[in-house]
């Protein structure tokens, strides 16, 4: 279905499932370095799989991550969007998802918002892919357009034009239907 | 803060959040003055690096104008700059680049008499010079002086690349002692050279002299990285100071300043002495 | 609490936040203790815990107005 979308679209980079595992073993591999988020999802959309867990997630260079997916609660002010605390593992690539990010120029999120009958989207460019794209989206349930943030545009690989959308399963698997039923007429 | 502005926080900031830089090691690269000898193949990567990374006072030494032959390699000069001195090209390119820079022009040719003075303002001292002659006269040079000197070499597909800190380490000479006779290896005017492998060895310099101004990490001291750029391979060969070495064993032959000697290997290219690969 | 040194981050985002209140404490003294007020809601978070990665201790982290905080932190190491 997300490829369905991708290829509707014209999307230079592949849509990127993200898993958030809550209370389940954290899967081997933890991703090692200290990349950004931004930067894995970036490199999940050109096809590799990446592990966080919460040794990973600490080594991160941008401490966002950790409490938007909610591997931990924050202890001196809530910063939102973020997920409750009790997250075991993020899986951010391969095909299971709670969350689909999908890296599009505004064009493309043009033909994306009508598919979807419109969207209502919530941003301040602050914890942006991490909370914006997708830990809102998980919360809620419902699709957000993230502009990223501005340490994301000055530390992580992502161009001018390239922002993110976050889509529930459900909306990924109704979009499809559209375009299908599209193509049918 | 360390005497920053909001512009060279922003601008060195990927340095600053390196533990191993710092604001301290930024600042020291502020204060910290490198020598450049040639603004050539390899010296075009290097001195525009350095120049990036914030390095306050860079010092050049080229006597070459540019030529179109050089511009295959030569970043630091561009087509307009044909016939221009090279340090004067250099200027305009690494005034751009960074207007904090503070650079020393010396437009001369390298010889026995002027070494020691052009090398003694300076902390580290790069070569990067095409010819042997020069290149053991700057090692003589930096040796006696006790001075780092980051040596890197080209021609055709291979390069080389060693950091001489006298006495941790072997010089130029504990691995090459003498100088091949004249004619034995040809130029890179004669033999060829793959310009993008300058941009390889010379950014290898640079880091080279960056870790040797701020203390991190291993420089390439007892060591010489190798490339073979048509093979794809990168070796690091381990090497130990020669005991029999002329100017840095136990018993040396070169032992003065006045006993520099300008080889007599006569280079087919006018301005030898600073040229460039 | 005394502070021995104050940095106003007021209007200052990720990553300078994190870059400024490094310099800063990379300045200071073994054992002195940083200032850092910032309004930017995930500085209030991340920097104090940029600093206990490096090793320092984070003495208190307090609104002192709307949308401001004031993080007080001791050079450890």
């Amino acid at each position: 279905m997300p490829h369905r979308l991708k290829r509707y679209l014209g999307m230079e980079l592949a849509p990127v499932a993200v898993r958030i595992l809550r209370g389940d073993p954290a899967p081997p591999g933890g991703a090692t370095g200290s990349p950004t988020y931004c930067d894995l999802v970036l490199r999940a959309a050109r096809g590799e799989r990446f592990v966080l867990d919460p040794a990973s997630v600490r080594r991160l260079s941008c401490p966002n991550p950790e409490l938007a997916l909610g591997f931990r609660e924050p202890r001196f002010a809530d910063v939102q969007p973020r997920i409750e605390g009790g997250t075991t593992a993020v899986v951010i690539g391969g095909e299971e998802a709670d969350v689909w990010l999908f890296i599009l120029t505004p064009a493309q999120v043009t033909r994306l918002a009508t598919l979807l009958g419109g969207m209502q989207v919530s941003f301040r460019g602050e914890m942006a892919v991490c909370g914006e794209a997708t830990a809102q989206v998980y919360r809620t349930e419902k699709a957000n357009l993230s502009f990223l943030c501005q340490g994301c545009r000055e530390l992580s690989g992502y161009r001018d034009d390239q922002v993110v959308v976050g889509l529930t399963p459900a909306e990924v698997a109704a979009v499809g239907k559209k375009i299908e039923e599209g193509r049918k007429r | 803060m360390f005497g920053f502005s909001e512009e060279e926080i922003r601008r060195y900031s990927r340095h600053i959040i390196l533990p191993e830089v710092g604001g301290r090691g930024q600042k020291k690269l502020r204060e910290s003055r490198v020598l450049v000898v040639g603004a050539g193949g390899l010296g075009s990567p290097v001195a525009m690096y350095l120049a990036a990374a914030g390095i306050g006072t860079l010092g050049l030494v080229d006597m070459d104008r540019v030529e179109l032959s050089n511009l295959q390699r030569q970043l630091l000069h561009t087509t307009a700059d044909a016939g221009e001195l090279k340090v004067e090209s250099a200027r305009r390119r690494l005034a751009a680049l960074n207007s904090q820079l503070r650079l020393e022009l010396h437009p001369v040719r390298l010889g026995a008499d002027n070494v020691a003075s052009l090398i003694s303002g300076y902390d580290v001292v790069v070569d990067g010079v095409d010819n042997f002659p020069a290149r053991y006269l700057l090692n003589d040079a930096c040796v006696l002086a006790g001075k780092p000197l980051v040596e890197g070499g080209l021609l055709r597909f291979h390069g080389m690349a060693m950091t001489i800190v006298p006495g941790s380490g072997p010089c130029y000479r504990c691995v090459f002692p003498e100088p091949p006779p004249p004619g034995a290896v040809p130029s890179c005017s004669e033999a060829g050279v793959i310009g993008a492998a300058a941009g390889i060895i010379g950014t290898v310099q640079a880091t080279e002299a960056i870790k040797v101004l701020l203390g991190i990490g291993r420089p390439l001291v007892g060591r010489v990285l190798t490339v073979d750029v048509l093979e794809g391979t990168y070796r690091t060969v381990e090497w130990g100071k020669n005991p029999r070495c002329p100017v840095c064993g136990e018993h040396p032959t070169i032992t003065s300043l006045r006993e520099l000697a300008e080889y007599d290997l006569a280079c087919d290219l006018p301005g030898a002495g600073t040229r460039a690969p | 609490m005394k502070a021995d040194r104050e940095l106003d981050l007021k209007g200052e985002i990720c990553p300078y936040t994190f870059v400024k209140s490094k310099l800063a404490l990379e300045e200071i003294a073994v054992g002195e203790v940083l200032r850092v007020v910032v309004d930017y809601p995930p500085a209030v978070e991340n920097v104090p815990r940029s600093m206990e990665n490096e090793g320092n201790e984070v003495l208190s982290v307090q609104p002192i107005g709307p949308s401001q905080w004031e993080i007080m932190v001791r050079k450890v190491g």
